[in-house]
């Protein structure tokens, strides 16, 4: 093994095609689709190719690729079953990979939320968020991390929607901590992305509890002052959650230009972060279908060659 | 031990441009004494009485930069056509001597200061290059009879110094000290110690004390006489870099001149008094930035008389 | 239809970013020759697969030249090997063309000579060069780069070197009299245009094939399939080199057809998903196909193994556009 890392290594797989764009919104490339885009054996040979590489986790971004029995509505054509997800779930478990899931709530990426006719924010959106998340859990034996998205919310975010919206603080801080209860009910750990914590530093750390794992998004060229800190305010903000106490899993991508963005990442972990890491998530934000093995492949590839190089071993002498 | 006065005499000013007026594309308002001289327009008459002027005055030190002013034995091919002839130089050299003025030869090693380097300012850091000041430097030290001092410049090395040029270059961190280390080492050859600029001193500290020896005096103090028309990145830079140098322990040499505004001597000599430490301060340098010929001479001897007010008024205080 | 280049830009060397300490973090300075031939072989042998009937190769430093051995890299190929592999594409339906970058910001392969420009000397050096390249090509037109010569793609460099006016030209017509004097057609990007575009027109020669490169979504150009393309664009279109010129990157295209120059597109997978479909689209339903001579892309990245899926998703973008819009031109 080239490398000696042993948090979780952690690989993206989008099964909703539905993140981007709602169901008015005119995007060609980000719209909204009435049936899953994800083809099974490219699935299947990414998650082999990740596995023989170095990843060990991959979080599942289910969405609407999923027949909920609870919110059967919701699902999209070419939505997997109970029992075809679980006999895919446990393919993933035979190559070596810990399915974990993701249901993304941030009203950024929850255009596969579209088909439930519910308003939101109101407790009946609340009580549907909470029977997806414990169906989840179930079909996933209960994981030992749920990631909730909750990513940034702006205009700049959702530009590709037709309806845009947003939450003021209280109502953002209520849904996610309401949400984040029902993942620990159901046994799990609570996982978000870090985002909001820009938005108002001491409002988050007062009403986001240390126990949820959070992930900043620092993608593209990670650079710093001559001082030390970082240029970008996100990959800084990584190094203050550190020291308010909580725990992350950096997450890096190759879909901003920068195939070096996860060994930027890794190097953030190893020399700024006091606190251990979870691990390390590699966030292709490409569907997975046929068009993107490469890329997807590629992701794989960038993500290794970032492990071996900040994470290498040292070699057992004969 | 009192600063030195030090007058600067130029026999050439191509340093600032290598486009003639008649080409030139850029701002039209551009100084006359700043486009390229395609021919030398030095005078040994006006030489003489600027010397005279200097050592009235009470100037102690006079630095000369020849440059493509005078016909080199080892490179005649940069010389410009009226270019002085060795004796010719002598001749004015031997008058200064004879008014017990110490002799600086000066010649500028900057890639943004050495157009009058002719061809070889286009071959910087290429074996022909380093030939090519080797040969320089030794006949210069041989012309003024193994002078206690050399003043290399390097000054101004940044790209946004040379708009005004069709040919631009600058040397990255570790190739400025590689070639800066290179230049020290040939006047070491010949017996004299280097004078050269602070510019990147605090920028590259570690790599400028691996190359400036303890011993060598340090230039500074173009930006800061030049306050008010300074252009980024070099005025609060080079306040910094000057700072950094005493900092260091290197002695300093501030130079001043009235080209941009007539209070500059008094600038310099009211930052020194603020900033630096006083008896690290080896001297003060006088650069009226014109080539010595009758046309300019009123403006030369103006230049002389204001820098040493200025520098008489710092001597009481201190 | 008729015939167009349908290209993929590869790497033979690496060395047109860095130079030797470079304060560059990626994209530097490398010693020896690190092309891995595995993947080399693997994407030439899929190119025709994907719609591809000619690749561009950036040689650099990739080659033992005869005439400046000193130029060569540890480990470049020799010319009898350089022959064989071209033999072997053109045997499989791809033209070779050849890439030297003469830019100031991307002539490191140069070594010393990359120190020389403006003189005498250096555009010796160049002809030289461009000549023995040609000898093994033969191909119609010879890419010279010329792309990004300005300080700040340099600021990261040991050495930076930016020439203009007079001192440009000069060094630039006599690379273009050298391919014209060899009977190839010089061809350059163009970005140049976007800074200066006055003297682009005034002194560009017609007959030199132009390449303005573009890698967004073109969200400033029309569209019949895309028509809130620039919402669907995550590329902010609005950010260009000329403030007073809103979007000249994209309206090159347009400009250069109507001044009457040839040219090539080139998209990428570098930074947007949807580059290569938009150039397509943009070709096919907008351009002059007398004018047009072909469209490439450069995914920008090196021919070893740890690229090798961004290579093939490159060809993969290329393919799915090309069976779009020239159906007719798939074999």
């Amino acid at each position: 093994m080239e490398f000696c890392y042993t948090n979780k290594k952690i690989f993206t797989l989008n099964l909703t095609p539905n993140r981007f764009g709602d169901p008015l919104c005119v995007s060609r490339y980000r719209g909204y689709n009435q049936r899953t885009l994800f083809d099974i054996k490219t699935v299947e040979t990414v998650l082999k190719y990740a596995a023989e590489k170095c990843f060990d986790h991959v979080l599942i971004f289910v969405g609407d690729a999923y027949e909920y029995e609870s919110h059967p509505e919701i699902a999209v054509e070419g939505a997997l079953s109970k029992a075809e997800f679980t006999e895919f779930l446990n393919k993933v478990r035979a190559m070596g990979l810990t399915p974990l899931p993701m249901l993304d709530f941030g009203f950024a990426f929850d255009a596969w939320l579209s088909r439930a006719d519910i308003a939101i924010p109101s407790d009946e959106y609340l009580s549907l968020a909470s029977d997806l998340i414990k169906e989840l859990c179930e079909v996933f034996d209960s994981p030992e991390l749920f990631h909730l998205g909750f990513g940034d919310e702006s205009a700049k975010t959702q530009y590709v929607k037709a309806l845009r919206r947003t939450r003021n603080g209280e109502e953002w801080f209520k849904c996610v901590n309401a949400l984040c209860n029902t993942v620990r009910i159901c046994g799990s750990r609570p996982w978000i992305w870090a985002d909001n914590f820009l938005l108002d530093k001491e409002a988050f750390d007062k009403n986001i509890a240390k126990d949820v794992v959070l992930s900043t998004q620092s993608y593209g060229y990670i650079k710093r002052f001559p001082n030390g800190s970082y240029r970008d305010e996100v990959t800084q903000s990584a190094v203050e959650l550190d020291k308010l106490g909580y725990t992350q899993i950096p997450a890096s991508s190759i879909s901003f230009s920068m195939s070096s963005n996860a060994l930027l990442n890794m190097e953030l972990e190893k020399f700024d972060l006091k606190l251990p890491c979870l691990g390390q998530l590699s966030n292709c934000l490409q569907n997975c279908d046929e068009d993107s093995v490469y890329e997807l492949k590629y992701a794989v590839e960038a993500y290794y060659d970032g492990i071996c190089k900040v994470f290498p071993c040292e070699k057992e002498a004969k | 031990m009192k600063p030195f006065k030090a007058y600067t005499i130029y026999l050439s000013c191509n340093m600032y441009s290598d486009v003639p007026k008649e080409k030139y594309l850029y701002s039209k308002d551009y100084p006359m004494e700043y486009y390229y001289l395609d021919k030398c327009i030095a005078e040994p008459d006006t030489f003489r009485l600027l010397c005279d002027e200097a050592k009235k005055a009470g100037i102690d030190t006079l630095v000369v930069f020849a440059g493509d002013g005078v016909r080199y034995d080892s490179h005649p091919e940069i010389a410009l056509p009226g270019a002085w002839s060795k004796k010719e130089l002598v001749s004015c050299l031997e008058y200064a001597r004879s008014l017990e003025l110490e002799l600086v030869p000066h010649l500028n090693f900057s890639a943004a200061r050495d157009v009058w380097m002719g061809e070889y300012s286009r071959m910087v850091s290429t074996d022909e290059y380093y030939a090519f000041c080797a040969d320089i430097i030794k006949e210069t030290c041989e012309i003024f009879l193994g002078p206690k001092y050399f003043h290399l410049g390097m000054d101004d090395e940044y790209m946004e110094y040379q708009l005004k040029y069709d040919y631009m270059a600058a040397r990255g961190d570790k190739l400025f000290i590689h070639d800066l280390k290179f230049l020290v080492e040939q006047c070491r050859k010949c017996g004299a110690t280097p004078w050269v600029s602070c510019d990147f001193a605090h920028e590259y500290s570690h790599l400028f004390k691996d190359a400036v020896d303890e011993d060598i005096p340090v230039v500074g103090g173009t930006a800061v006489w030049n306050n008010m028309h300074g252009s980024k990145p070099k005025p609060e830079s080079e306040k910094v870099s000057l700072k950094a140098v005493a900092g260091m322990g290197y002695g300093l040499i501030c130079n001043m001149s009235c080209w941009s505004n007539s209070s500059g001597p008094e600038y310099v000599t009211s930052f020194a008094k603020n900033n630096l430490p006083k008896d690290q301060i080896k001297g003060f340098a006088i650069t009226p930035f014109l080539v010595c010929c009758d046309e300019n001479k009123h403006k030369l001897i103006y230049e002389i008389l204001h820098g040493v007010r200025a520098i008489n008024d710092f001597g009481k205080e201190a | 239809m008729k015939d167009m280049m349908f290209s993929l830009m590869l790497n033979l060397s690496g060395n047109m970013w860095g130079d030797p300490n470079s304060r560059l973090r990626f994209s530097n300075w490398h010693e020896t020759n690190d092309l891995d031939l595995d993947v080399w072989h693997r994407i030439i042998d899929a190119m025709p697969s994907f719609g591809f009937n000619a690749v561009l190769i950036d040689v650099g430093d990739g080659i033992q030249y005869d005439s400046h051995p000193e130029v060569s890299i540890p480990g470049a190929w020799s010319k009898e090997f350089m022959k064989k592999e071209l033999d072997h594409m053109r045997s499989i339906g791809i033209k070779p063309y050849p890439k030297l970058n003469f830019s100031g910001g991307h002539d490191a392969w140069l070594k010393q000579y990359s120190h020389m420009l403006g003189t005498e000397k250096y555009r010796q050096v160049c002809a030289d060069l461009i000549k023995e390249v040609h000898e093994l090509f033969g191909s119609e037109y010879f890419h010279l780069g010329m792309d990004e010569e300005d300080p700040t793609n340099q600021r990261a460099l040991q050495f930076q070197c930016v020439r203009r006016n007079e001192v440009f030209w000069k060094d630039v017509y006599h690379l273009f009299d050298t391919c014209r004097s060899l009977g190839t057609t010089p061809w350059i990007w163009s970005d140049m245009y976007w800074h200066r575009p006055k003297e682009f027109f005034e002194r560009m020669p017609k007959d030199v094939l132009q390449c303005n490169w573009n890698y967004s979504a073109l969200a400033g150009l029309p569209s019949k399939d895309h028509p809130e393309l620039a919402l669907e664009s995550g590329n902010d279109s609005s950010v260009v080199n000329n403030p007073e010129d809103a979007r000249i990157q994209e309206r090159a295209f347009m400009d250069f057809e109507k001044a009457g120059f040839k040219q090539t597109l080139c998209c990428s997978n570098y930074s947007c998903f949807e580059s290569s479909e938009r150039s397509f689209e943009y070709a096919r339903h907008f351009m002059d196909p007398e004018k047009l001579v072909g469209i490439f892309t450069a995914p920008w990245a090196l021919t070893e193994k740890r690229s090798e899926a961004r290579l093939f998703d490159a060809m993969q973008r290329f393919y799915k556009a090309k069976k779009k819009y020239y159906p007719e031109l798939m074999k």
